[in-house]
């Protein structure tokens, strides 16, 4: 089953409902709504989430235990890591962003004149978010964190990198080191053609990994009976 | 946007620089044109899982550009790791993965020996590899590839027989062959085979005489210009197949296949419609320039080893020998002569039932005015002549880089064809 949830495709652009951090709450109905007629094997269903879904998938994973397994491609502990002002938590960040909103408005928008990624980004953020401005999106986004959730994802996880991750370099590593459960780490390299975000550009190749792996973890594993 | 004979205007779209790409097309990799060209080829295979585009791409920007030898040793080595992946798989139980990694290292060992002349032993090697790839990802396909041998004058032509599904359903059937390169393998790609699998055709793809596998398989077999009898052969082993439907066979051809093609069908009248890709009335001028050999034979002189270029001495050691010469410069003039019987001008008037000519804006003015003049003395009215150009990003020598195009035009006209 392919869906999208808040923030994303048609969710957002016919119904203006934007993302949301506790995605379990979109999970959770998506199961419920898939599980109502026959033909799905409860026992041997897996969340597959690609880009920011590398965020939103282990998060949903963490509460609703009705997945067997979940993919996170690629892996994202933190979303806005790479994105901090030099030498600053998140929660100085945040404190930044709202006791000093225009300078925190100002700094991202001379960032995104120079970037056509940035710009992309935070256009596209501020639309997928709902936020007014640039600073009020970037505060949004710090809430999307698996600190302190990621260890409570019991179904096996495949975290994938890539070697030319940029957008979210470091951030599978970080997810995989902070579960407790059955856990394995794939990454993808140049040598393979296969080196950039989500494997763009080596669809098979990914599939092939991904399916795989998830193939080898359903049927080696007991079949679940509830939680 | 296609032509049609009364829509046909000017030559103005011919603009591409090289009779192959040059185009807007072409993804730039290599300035040899013949490198760009053929990975785009490569590229295109993409459309049927033959071939990820990241792979290619990777293994591209490691090629020292127009070094043939360099060409080999990156493209064998991404074969060798994507085979490896394909065992893998396999040996995991995974066969949908082993399926589609087996159809990619197909793509890139044929990559990989495309350069190489047919008497050096990596050739065979190589195309050993290929050939075994494909097979391994047809037997894992639901409805699998058979792999047959068509009996001819005693030996046999190499190819697959494949079926939509498993039902013994009688059907539409579609013959298909390449030309001077390529293989019964790679056709199932860019050739058609999957296309015409989705859209509930059988397929045959096979090489006839002198063709890539059946030459390096058997160098007895050499090319002919009587194409009608080794088609012959191919349409008796459908014909003996309770699933093909016999008033509904399509042929079709590309590149020299645009001649051999047509010449079948003017003879062979169990054939009911025919694709050259595109018509070739006349082999001998493009193939003497393109092995840069017209000039020689232009000085109407004995020609000796001596006054060959590195160029001329490959074509001709990869190309006399398909012809049944031995490869030595003397042999140039009685292979010309052979060319030169392979012309489809006289047969007009044979060739009647539906055909569809495919011809792209860059194989040149020269190429274009050849099929055109042909075919306007062609008489079935149900005749389609498309030209297909930079804009639809199809202006390459049989649409590569097109796939999706190319086969929808040409099934969506043999589709209408057999519909009445």
């Amino acid at each position: 089953m392919t869906f999208e949830g808040p923030g994303q495709g048609a969710v957002v652009r016919e119904q203006g409902l934007p993302f949301r951090p506790d995605w379990e709450a979109v999970v959770t109905p998506v199961l419920d709504h898939m599980l109502t007629p026959p033909g799905v094997d409860a026992r041997r269903i897996a969340l597959l989430g690609l880009s920011f879904g590398g965020y939103l998938a282990p998060r949903a994973a963490a509460f609703d235990r009705r997945l067997s397994a979940c993919i996170a491609n690629g892996g994202v502990f933190d979303f806005m890591a790479s994105n901090l002002p030099a030498g600053m938590t998140r929660k100085a960040a945040a404190r930044w962003i709202r006791d000093e909103p225009a300078t925190a408005n100002q700094r991202i928008c001379d960032l995104m004149a120079k970037s056509t990624d940035t710009r992309w980004a935070v256009q596209n953020g501020m639309f997928t978010f709902g936020s007014p401005s640039p600073a009020a999106w970037f505060l949004a986004a710090l809430d999307y964190t698996l600190e302190g959730v990621a260890e409570q994802i019991r179904c096996p996880v495949l975290v994938i990198d890539t070697e030319a991750e940029h957008g979210f370099a470091g951030q599978a590593p970080a997810l995989y080191e902070s579960l407790t459960c059955e856990k394995a780490f794939l990454l993808f390299t140049a040598e393979e053609g296969a080196e950039d975000h989500c494997q763009v550009g080596s669809p098979m190749l990914s599939a092939q990994r991904t399916f795989d792996w998830l193939e080898e973890t359903l049927s080696a594993r007991p079949r679940r009976v509830g939680v | 946007m296609n032509s049609t004979p009364s829509s046909e205007k000017a030559h103005e779209p011919f603009e591409t620089k090289n009779a192959q790409s040059g185009g807007r097309s072409a993804p730039g990799v290599f300035k040899s044109q013949t490198f760009d060209f053929q990975l785009t080829r490569w590229l295109s295979q993409t459309t049927y899982s033959g071939a990820e585009i990241g792979e290619c791409f990777s293994t591209a920007h490691l090629i020292d550009d127009g070094d043939t030898e360099s060409w080999l040793q990156e493209w064998s080595k991404t074969a060798r790791r994507v085979e490896d992946i394909a065992r893998d798989c396999a040996r995991r139980g995974h066969r949908v993965s082993a399926r589609e990694a087996f159809l990619r290292a197909t793509t890139y060992y044929e990559a990989a020996f495309f350069y190489v002349a047919s008497r050096d032993p990596r050739k065979r090697e190589l195309y050993l590899h290929h050939r075994d790839c494909f097979r391994h990802a047809g037997a894992l396909f639901d409805s699998p590839f058979e792999p047959v041998e068509i009996s001819y004058e005693g030996r046999v032509l190499p190819g697959y027989f494949m079926r939509p599904d498993n039902s013994a359903a009688t059907r539409k059937t579609v013959m298909i062959i390449t030309g001077g390169d390529g293989t019964a393998e790679r056709l199932y790609f860019n050739g058609g085979g999957a296309a015409a699998l989705r859209r509930g055709y059988n397929v045959l793809c096979f090489e006839g005489p002198g063709q890539t596998g059946a030459h390096l398989l058997d160098p007895s077999l050499t090319f002919r210009y009587d194409w009608e009898v080794p088609t012959a052969a191919a349409v008796d082993y459908l014909l003996s197949r309770p699933e093909v439907d016999a008033s509904r066979i399509a042929y079709v051809g590309y590149s020299w296949g645009g001649y051999f093609v047509p010449r079948a069908v003017a003879f062979d009248k169990r054939i009911s419609a025919c694709i050259a890709n595109c018509l070739a009335p006349d082999i001998y001028t493009p193939v003497v320039q393109t092995m840069e050999v017209d000039q020689l034979l232009a000085a109407g002189q004995p020609i000796t080893d001596d006054q060959l270029t590195t160029k001329q001495r490959y074509s001709i050691e990869e190309g006399l020998p398909r012809f049944g010469f031995e490869p030595q410069a003397e042999n140039l003039i009685r292979w010309a002569e052979m060319l030169k019987q392979m012309t489809l001008w006289g047969l007009d008037d044979k060739i009647t039932i539906p055909l569809l000519n495919m011809s792209s804006t860059g194989e040149g003015k020269l190429m274009h005015d050849n099929a055109k003049a042909f075919f306007d003395a062609l008489p079935n009215p149900r005749n389609r002549f498309v030209l297909t150009n930079e804009d639809q990003g199809a202006e390459m020598h049989t649409q590569r880089g097109n796939s999706s195009l190319l086969h929808q035009i040409q099934f969506d006209w043999l589709d209408e064809v057999f519909a009445d």
